[in-house]
């Protein structure tokens, strides 16, 4: 295998300004929704992840556009009804400011701003929740959780949240002449404000009748300063204390019921940006503009005082934003900056286990390549950008003579800038080359890719699109032999556009199918609480190598799929304008109608005698785990020719166009599906027959290598290098690329002791695990939601996990070892075997695994020397004499040009680079 | 004893009770020169002589440093070898009957000035005090006037070379009692106030002793010192509680193995009057809580211990242990648990700071959830925290360490103040009583009182800075460093001295700002800094560069090697004390050249040609009391005579009668140096008082080499590394010989610069040192040579030990010492031996190194004095107004060997108590006498008498005016010459004291 090890796509990752967790407390009582971070770029994008306890995954992108940005995110939580004896869980609902006068609500099944509000105030600089009221609502009292917005202009504004709306409730206070700008808020409870302003001042207001309780001064800057203190960063603790963060690189912590200052610590050289607060109030962590993370505990007697227990740089740029995170099993705390990366550290197991950076690089691979003509595309904010990229020089070829530039084996051959204020959400090129699909939340746009006659470039020109295909899209996709696109709008629904060749140009028919996914209807009372359908949203689109089977995939892990039925016939095509005109205002009418049950599929529209059906055992193939990370067919080896076995009607009297109703079988297409989960579990199904394949049955995703399962970062795509002795899947993650060869069986971990083990990964671990229940031990994988637990050699904290107890009983010493710094997993049942290998899976492997084996092909390998990897793209497979060839780009954040920072203490570390 | 031998046999934990035991050297009739240090030579004479007596045999006993294969070559020898071979050099003895009666005509002083050990000083009670110890001596500081007050030398049992003193620890139950406990487990119990107690202990151990702390424990209504000790105990480590009481006590002495641990027990400390004990060992801490106070006996105490670690080698710890405030929300389990607050310091720089320790563990241990064990961690220090303290109140932390810079962490805030830019690395800290000052001992030999307030210093001391070799294994070994440069082979640089004629008790040495050598691995240590100590007043006079320094810059480049400092070689005074000349001498480090190197043998040569040295020479300037460059001589010689790179200057010598520097290269030249008016367009250049200024330049370059050599175009000969040089005493012969010629002397005639005379077959082999002796020439090559240049015939010539032969060049030029004194007729050589009972495994090391000391009289073939020093010489010169010589060795202390009977004129440094200057606080101090153990104490041992009485002070009982003696007021007065005396107005409140009857002090 060539591989091409590239750095030069230059995608710019984006400052994170704001986090915001919809809990930031879930306890074992509390019934609410499923828990979402949401991260705020400064592009505007509004990133949804998934703390799946520890697995971190980013389930979508809600696409900013231009000159958006995202300031300020806040998530609230609509009161829990009781309706018929069951709850009814309030809305998760995500507002955000952005430097605007406006605040948003977004919807987040749609990916779309659901609903603005605005006043006659200044641009708002932050936001804040009410806390949601606890114990029985008063009588007319709104359970829920208004807004506070503070503005420039030093206006406090109170949006209601009231009867799901957004509207402005009043202006508590009125920008003054002396316009000090309110920077930061945050509430005391419930109607007590706390703002702190950019002229040394934190003023407390009544949001009852808006006055001004008090005001606590900072007092002057220091010498040498600006002589006013901006309050970056305010927070309240549980008990009411409030602890504030300023430009002078203090941590103030006031007194909340007398309203006066406690104690300052100075542990920052620089401006406290940000600052969060454990639930139960013995924690407090700061970020600033030195980089600086400071944790800091109360300390002493009486625990009235603070003090800072450690800090660290874990940011290479300033720490911008934090948010707190606490559940069962988790205890986080996030942050965030102009770095781009979140990073999660531990926060009740602060110390004893590892913080953790989470990619800065989007999930979904922004990378697609063109293998045909060497193509490569990469795409973000409004920009599309294609390189052809050269063959590597032969070696043999008189080298030192005709010896390439190496900036010459790659050339930007087009650049595509789309107008309109939108940001790209997908994009899509098709196999061979030619066509180039772009989708916006609101447009769809097709490009035809011309070879120049004269120059290496690309002429690119636009083909228009049917306006019922042009409303926008999340996701878009060609099939891999380019005769269809198919689109998921926004709202999840699925549509397949013909692309229709003529005369050297392409159209898209205007038929289009609508594909209909399986109503896996659930209760009304879900739907309307919590996140809604959101996890419904269509997150993966796969294509059969013969482009006879769609797949599509959802947050929720149900799969869908879908056959092209019918010969195709291009003698078929029956353009019919009324047609086609019904069809699109039914388009918009059946959205209405789309809850009715269905099952027989609306009124046949062939396309060229084909047509998409629902596959008819799509039903069988079971709810995953959790939302799939990877979905890819598996190729076929023995280049089946789809069409062989097809045998087209005859056509008769009664029906001189007779129309195949044939569905593709598994004899005729590869419906061989792969599909790995964010918890890394590993499945492959036969699609046509909705059953695992053989392969899968023998290894289920228990038997996977250790380090495989240890992997903290998702998969993000995979390449298939299928010939016929091997059927090799490429699986990499932003840190990892592995191969696993599904033609031969994993060792099963009790065998892995005596055969020689895949790539010399440590074959002590795997020995341990079977059959027993798996003891937590320092450096496993169970952790609180950041890294994994740090070796008790490496710990830093200052006290070891385990004191000795020493004391003398009659003549001898006894010595006896305690847990101290004790894991809150071991209380926690580990039973993990339950998924181990059984004798099922050896009964399943018969005696042909050993075969396999024996013939010395590998089955699993694996390398870290990549990263962090925005995309892997296939090249020039057609050729097929060496084997595959692909490209690996590279995104190092060393890279990136980052803004300038304020204050360069220890910037020797970027030189060194 | 009995009772105790009892409880040996039975009991199973007291294992090693302590019994009392006289210090094994014996006590002849002056005891009291040993107590307060006082020196009386014509006593002292005896006292040293039945010392060395003792040396002997234990020379003989255990160092078998036979140096002595006898080559007499005197017709008149007909001696016989009898003396057992334990010197360095074999002198021929006239009678073997009479050789061994024959008392040494010569004798050792007792040292002065010491190596300050690495131990927190102590401060008395009343703050007035400041108690540091030496390798043998606790000494006595006033703070007021930086003053020693009195050295209170311990009498060591000499059964073990290179004992010391480990820990000392004020009595928290009499202010007036240090304990102080040695490393071969001997346990003192001294009266700083007195000086009594010098010459008892307990031994608590007979595998050593290597912490120490003290806590005045009650317990059934008896208040107690109890004394922890450390030590090793079979395969580990052991710290024992004792009670050490005086055998007429009725109450017995008692100790209990409190706690065992594997690792190596370095710190110690109690809190809360002993009921909470907190040791280190390694990256473990070990917090021990006295489970009840009704125990008793100590032998019945009992505590619990638990243990933990933290991340890195601990290197300084620090409790603070306060009563448990009375409150509601306090259990009862915790009631009678002191808040224990800990900060720890590691070999890494991180401070970890717990709180209320002891309480979170016990509550951690029983499962009780939501208690945070998790310390603060605070890091500033980039390497070891030598010392961390406790402010009094609890509300600050004061660190310190190798970055010179004392750190104050307001713990509140987080903020932190820093005291930048200290003369050397932090050392200890100590927060004094009533928490106004704080104490910080640096590494280079000094220590000083800070006021809390102002961080100013009210006193300081400083001691001789010369090199000295590291007592025990650094903890900064723990981590790894990088490495710096190393001499080849082991050996200690010799620290070049003279004796200012001007001012005899001004000694000026060259010393570096690392004086702490690695036993093991030594590394080349640069010596930028002139110190001038002064001898009489026992006290650091100045200190300049004489070439770059690095004092107050961070001392480490980017790639974290330490900057390496040009390194004084050679330096001497002319006649009149006016001019001074120094050859420095800095070779890059090899790292910094290899990128410009072909190949290995090249990169040396590139680094050869990057030496940088230079040949100074300095006028003395009275107006700023210091040395001023006034030429600096860029390379005066070269790696050979047709190099041009810079060649090493190998030996200087100075004109005894005129100002004239010689110096002898690498390349085989003599140069005189001279001085001439400095002249501008012919016109004299002078300075601001009209003076005319001088210069300096090459008189003559005379070569010694043979023509053929020069065809070695930069071939580096490594025989040519040695060459001396030497003055007659009338200035009139100069004498220069170089290795590469074996045996050839030349002699010129320094005016004209033309050799005179080449004599040869004088010396053999490797080149050490020459110099004049009346008419002989001595040389010291693999034999010691006397040349008598009238009668040209050699007079002397004994070879040196295969060992000393067979040590590398270098080594023999740094170990090997050779002076003349010429009022005397004497001359003095010290050669390195080992000793030899030792393993081969610490042989390696230079901590068991020693010193051999010969005195020969020109005339006598026997030695006048023949000493084996315990600790290693590193510098050997005449003394400048009377007989006699001055010695320089690693523990920086200062001896002088002169005849017996005479008296040195200057006056080397005695504390003030030894003064007597207020005398009646030894008066009153009455010692019971005290009755020995029976199997313990030889029948001829004196008991301690009544103190003080031969210098007619037992005026006591007088309570009308004192009778004041000339000889009182001579030793206010006469203690130095003018520049050397104390300030006018302590010397006031001297007089007034001797003339004011009765002093009002007790407490000195």
């Amino acid at each position: 295998m060539d591989i091409h090890r590239c750095r030069f796509v230059h995608y710019p990752p984006s400052t994170i300004n704001a986090l915001a967790f919809s809990q930031s407390k879930i306890t074992d009582e509390t019934k609410t929704a499923p828990p979402r971070l949401a991260v705020g770029r400064a592009n505007g994008d509004i990133e949804i992840w998934n703390p799946l306890s520890g697995s971190w995954l980013q389930e979508t992108i809600i696409r900013g556009g231009k000159d958006r940005s995202i300031d300020g995110l806040v998530w609230t939580q609509d009161p829990n009804e009781e309706i018929q004896g069951e709850t009814l869980i309030g809305k998760s609902r995500l507002f955000s400011c952005g430097y605007t006068t406006t605040v948003t609500e977004w919807d987040l099944e749609r990916g779309v701003p659901k609903r603005h509000a605005s006043g006659n105030h200044g641009e708002i600089w932050c936001l804040a929740a009410q806390p949601p009221l606890l114990g029985p609502a008063k009588e007319g009292e709104w359970a829920g959780q208004h807004l506070i917005a503070g503005c420039t202009d030093g206006a406090l504004v109170l949006y209601s949240t009231q009867d799901d709306d957004l509207q402005l409730q009043k202006i508590l206070i009125r920008p003054s002449s002396k316009k000090a700008k309110i920077i930061s808020v945050t509430f005391k409870d419930r109607n007590i404000v706390v703002a702190g302003c950019s002229d040394s001042m934190i003023r407390i207001f009544d949001i009852r009748n808006g006055a001004l309780l008090r005001s606590m001064s900072l007092g002057a800057g220091p010498a040498g300063g600006p002589k006013e203190i901006i309050v970056w960063t305010v927070k309240t603790l549980r008990d009411g204390t409030i602890v504030s963060g300023d430009s002078t690189g203090e941590l103030r912590i006031w007194s909340g019921e007398t309203y006066t200052l406690k104690q300052r610590i100075k542990s920052h050289r620089q401006d406290v940006l940000s600052l969060a607060t454990s639930a139960d109030g013995s924690t407090v962590i700061t970020g600033g503009m030195d980089r600086r993370t400071v944790v800091y505990k109360q300390v002493g007697k009486g625990k009235s005082r603070w003090a800072e227990v450690s800090h660290r740089r874990y940011h290479k740029h300033d720490v911008k934003s934090m948010a707190t995170f606490e559940s069962k099993g988790m205890s986080v705390v996030v942050s965030g900056g102009p770095d781009a990366a979140p990073n999660v550290l531990p926060l009740s197991q602060f110390g004893l286990e590892n913080q953790r950076a989470l990619p800065y690089i989007p999930q979904d691979s922004i990378i697609q390549s063109s293998s045909k003509r060497r193509l490569m595309m990469s795409w973000w904010d409004r920009e599309i950008l294609i390189w052809r990229l050269g063959k590597f020089p032969k070696a043999n070829a008189n080298s030192e003579d005709e010896e390439e530039d190496p900036s010459r084996t790659r050339k930007l051959v087009a650049k595509i800038l789309l107008k309109g204020e939108s940001n790209i959400t997908s994009a899509s090129l098709s196999r061979d080359g030619t066509l180039l699909a772009v989708a916006t939340v609101d447009d769809v746009k097709l490009f035809q890719l011309r070879n120049k006659k004269t120059e290496d470039g690309l002429r690119v020109s636009k083909i228009e699109v049917p306006s019922t295909v042009s409303s926008g899209a999340r996701l878009i996709q060609f099939s891999p032999n380019g005769k269809w696109l198919c689109i998921v709008r926004p709202d999840s629904r699925i549509l397949a556009a013909r692309v229709v060749q003529e005369e050297g140009s392409f159209v898209l028919h205007r038929k289009l199918s609508k594909l209909r996914r399986i109503d896996r209807e659930a209760p009304k009372i879900v739907l309307l609480g919590g996140l809604g359908r959101y996890d419904r949203t269509v997150s993966k689109i796969a294509f059969s190598t013969d482009s006879n089977v769609l797949v599509v995939s959802d947050l929720a892990g149900y799969m869908d799929s879908f056959v092209l039925s019918g010969e195709e016939d291009l003698s078929l095509d029956t353009p019919d304008v009324d047609e086609f005109g019904s069809a699109s205002d039914s388009s918009d009418s059946e959205s209405s109608s789309e809850d009715e049950e269905e099952i027989v599929i609306a009124p046949h529209k062939l396309i060229f005698g084909q047509q998409w059906l629902r596959n008819p055992s799509a039903s069988s193939i079971p709810k995953l785990p959790s939302a799939p990370t990877i979905i890819s067919f598996r190729p076929d080896s023995s280049a089946k020719n789809g069409h062989v076995n097809r045998v087209s009607p005859h056509p008769t009297r009664n029906n001189p166009h007779p129309i195949s109703r044939a569905l593709p079988t598994s004899a005729t297409t590869p419906d061989r599906l792969f599909i790995m989960t964010a918890c890394s579990s590993v499945f492959e199904f036969n699609v046509l027959s909705g059953s695992l394949t053989p392969w899968s049955r023998r290894n289920p995703s228990s038997i996977l290598p250790e380090d495989f399962r240890r992997n903290r970062d998702h998969a993000r795509g995979c390449f298939w290098n299928v010939t016929s002795e091997q059927a090799r899947i490429w699986l990499y993650g932003v840190g990892w690329l592995w191969m696993f060869d599904l033609n031969v069986d994993f060792p099963l971990p009790n065998e892995a002791t005596s055969t020689a083990l895949v790539n010399g990964s440590k074959s002590k671990e795997i020995a341990e695990t079977p059959n027993k229940k798996r003891k937590h031990k320092g450096g496993n994988e169970i952790s609180t939601g950041a890294g994994s637990a740090i070796a008790n050699g490496n710990l830093e904290l200052g006290i070891s996990r385990k004191i000795q107890k020493v004391a003398e009983g009659g003549k001898k010493q006894i010595r006896e070892d305690i847990d101290i710094n004790a894991s809150p997993f071991d209380e926690m049942d580990l039973d993990t075997d339950a998924e181990g290998p059984t004798a099922l899976e050896r009964l399943r492997r018969g005696s042909s695994a050993g075969e396999a084996r024996a013939s010395g092909a590998k089955a699993s390998w694996r390398t870290y020397k990549y990263r962090p990897i925005l995309g892997v793209v296939v090249l020039g497979e057609e050729e097929g004499e060496a084997g595959l060839e692909v490209a690996i780009v590279e995104r190092p954040i060393w890279e990136v040009e980052l803004p300038p920072r304020y204050y360069g203490d220890q910037e020797w570390e970027k030189d060194g680079l | 004893m009995a009772s105790i031998l009892k409880r040996k046999r039975g009991g199973v934990e007291v294992l090693d009770t302590p019994k009392r035991a006289k210090s094994v050297k014996k006590e002849n009739g002056n005891s009291t020169l040993k107590v307060d240090g006082k020196v009386d030579w014509e006593k002292a004479a005896e006292e040293t002589s039945k010392m060395k007596e003792l040396v002997k045999v234990n020379g003989e006993n255990l160092t078998n440093g036979d140096a002595v294969t006898a080559v007499s070559e005197q017709p008149q020898n007909k001696n016989v070898q009898k003396k057992k071979n334990t010197k360095g050099l074999d002198a021929p003895e006239t009678d073997a009957g009479k050789s061994i009666e024959k008392p040494s005509l010569w004798k050792l002083s007792e040292s002065i000035a010491g190596r300050m050990s690495s131990l927190e000083p102590v401060f008395t009670a009343d703050e007035k005090h400041l108690l540091v110890t030496t390798r043998t001596a606790v000494l006595v500081y006033t703070a007021a006037n930086s003053l020693l007050t009195r050295s209170i030398k311990l009498h060591l049992a000499e059964s073990e070379p290179n004992t010391r003193i480990v820990s000392f620890s004020l009595s928290p139950t009499a202010p007036e009692i240090v304990w102080v406990a040695c490393s071969d487990g001997n346990v003192y119990r001294v009266n700083w106030m007195t000086g009594e107690g010098a010459s008892y202990s307990w031994k608590t151990s007979s595998t050593g002793c290597n912490f120490m702390t003290v806590a005045a424990m009650e317990s059934l209504g008896r208040r107690r010192d109890v004394v922890f000790t450390t030590e090793a105990k079979g395969d580990g480590w052991r710290v024992t509680a004792n009670e050490l009481t005086a055998p007429d006590d009725p109450i017995k002495t008692a100790a209990r193995t409190i706690y065992t641990s594997k690792d190596r027990i370095r710190y110690l400390k109690t809190g809360a009057a002993g009921s909470v004990v907190v040791a280190a060992a390694g990256n473990k801490i070990i917090v021990g809580g006295l489970r009840t106070t009704e125990y008793g006996v100590v032998s019945n105490m009992k505590y619990e211990f638990r243990i933990f670690e933290t991340s890195d080698t601990i290197s300084s710890l620090d409790v603070k242990a306060t009563p448990r405030p009375d409150g509601k929300d306090v259990k009862k389990s915790l009631k009678r648990t002191p808040i224990v607050d800990l900060v720890v310091g590691d070999v890494r720089g991180s401070i970890f700071l717990h709180n209320d320790l002891l309480a979170n563990l016990m509550l951690a241990q029983d499962g009780k959830p939501g208690i945070s064990l998790t310390p603060r961690k605070m890091h500033w220090h980039r390497q070891a925290v030598n010392a961390v303290k406790w402010s009094r109140d609890g509300n600050y932390i004061i660190s310190g360490g190798n970055e010179t810079v004392l750190v104050i962490w307001q713990l509140d805030t987080g903020s932190h103040q820093y005291l930048p830019h200290l003369s050397s690395t932090i050392q200890q800290i100590v927060v004094s009583p009533t928490g106004s000052s704080y104490a910080v001992q640096l590494a280079d030999n000094s220590a000083m009182i800070l006021s809390t307030a102002e961080l100013t210093p009210t006193t300081n001391i400083a001691g001789i800075q010369a090199s000295t070799i590291a007592g025990t294994q650094s903890l900064e070994s723990e981590v790894e460093r990088i490495g710096e440069e190393q001499w080849p082979s082991r050996l200690i640089q010799r620290t070049p001295a003279l004796i200012n004629p001007n001012f005899p008790s001004k000694l000026l040495l060259a010393v570096g700002q690392t004086q702490e050598i690695d036993p093991v691995n030594p590394l080349v240590t640069g010596s930028p800094y002139l110190q001038t100590f002064d001898l009489g007043t026992g006290h650091n006079a100045s200190r300049q560069a004489l070439s770059r320094s690095n004092v107050t810059i961070i001392n480490s480049a980017p790639s974290a090697h330490k900057i390496s400092e040009p390194r004084v070689t050679h330096m001497k005074i002319s006649h009149d004390g006016k001019w001074l000349a120094t050859v420095d001498e800095w070779t890059p480090p090899a790292r910094d050249l290899t990128h410009l190197a072909l190949d290995k043998n090249n990169a040396e040569e590139e680094r050869l040609s990057r030496r940088e040295i230079y040949l100074k020479f300095w006028e003395w300037s009275d107006e700023d009391n210091s040395w001023q460059l006034v030429s600096r001589i860029d390379a005066p010689h070269t790696l050979s005579q047709n190099s041009t790179h810079p060649g090493r200057v190998l030996d200087l010598a100075v004109d005894p009668n005129s100002s004239k520097f010689v110096t002898v290269g690498e390349d085989e030249i003599v140069c005189t140096w001279s001085t001439r008016t400095r002249k501008r367009d012919g016109v004299p250049v002078r300075g601001s008082k009209g003076q005319v200024l001088r210069n300096w330049y090459c008189q003559h370059a005379i070569s010694l080499g043979k023509q053929e050599m020069a065809e070695d175009i930069g071939h580096i000969d490594a025989s040519v590394a040695g060459a001396a040089l030497a003055f007659s005493e009338d200035g009139s012969v100069l004498a220069a010989a170089t290795s590469s010629q074996d045996g050839i002397v030349h002699f010129i005639e320094p005016n004209s610069g033309s050799i005179r005379q080449s004599q040869t077959g004088i010396f053999q082999g490797h080149l050490v040192k020459m110099d004049f002796l009346g008419q002989d020439l001595i040389v010291l090559a693999d034999q010691l040579t006397l040349y008598d240049l009238v009668s040209n015939e050699i007079r002397m010539n004994f070879k040196l030990n295969i060992h000393l032969r067979e040590l590398s060049i270098a080594q023999k030029q740094e170990m090997i010492h050779l002076a003349a004194d010429l009022k005397s007729r004497t001359f003095a050589v010290s050669f390195p031996i080992r000793c030899k009972d030792l393993t081969v495994k610490k042989e390696k090391s230079l901590t068991y190194q020693q010193s051999e000391l010969f005195i020969f009289h020109q005339d006598e073939l026997q030695p006048q004095l023949h000493d084996i020093l315990p600790i290693f010489i590193t510098a050997l010169l005449p003394a400048a107004d009377s007989d006699g010589f001055l010695l320089l060795d690693t523990a920086a202390e200062i001896r002088t060997a002169h005849k017996k009977g005479s008296q040195i004129l200057t006056a080397m440094a005695q504390s003030t108590s030894a003064l007597l200057l207020d005398d009646s606080a030894e008066v009153n101090g009455v010692v019971v006498p005290t009755d020995e153990d029976e199997e313990m104490e030889d029948e001829d041992v004196q008991l301690l008498t009544p103190a003080a009485t031969e210098d007619g002070n037992d005026d006591e009982d007088e309570n009308d005016t004192p009778v004041v003696t000339a000889q009182q007021l001579a030793q206010v007065f006469d203690i130095g010459p003018a520049f050397a005396l104390p300030p006018l107005e302590v010397m006031f409140y001297q007089v007034a004291g001797l003339f004011a009857g009765k002093p009002m002090v007790r407490d000195v």
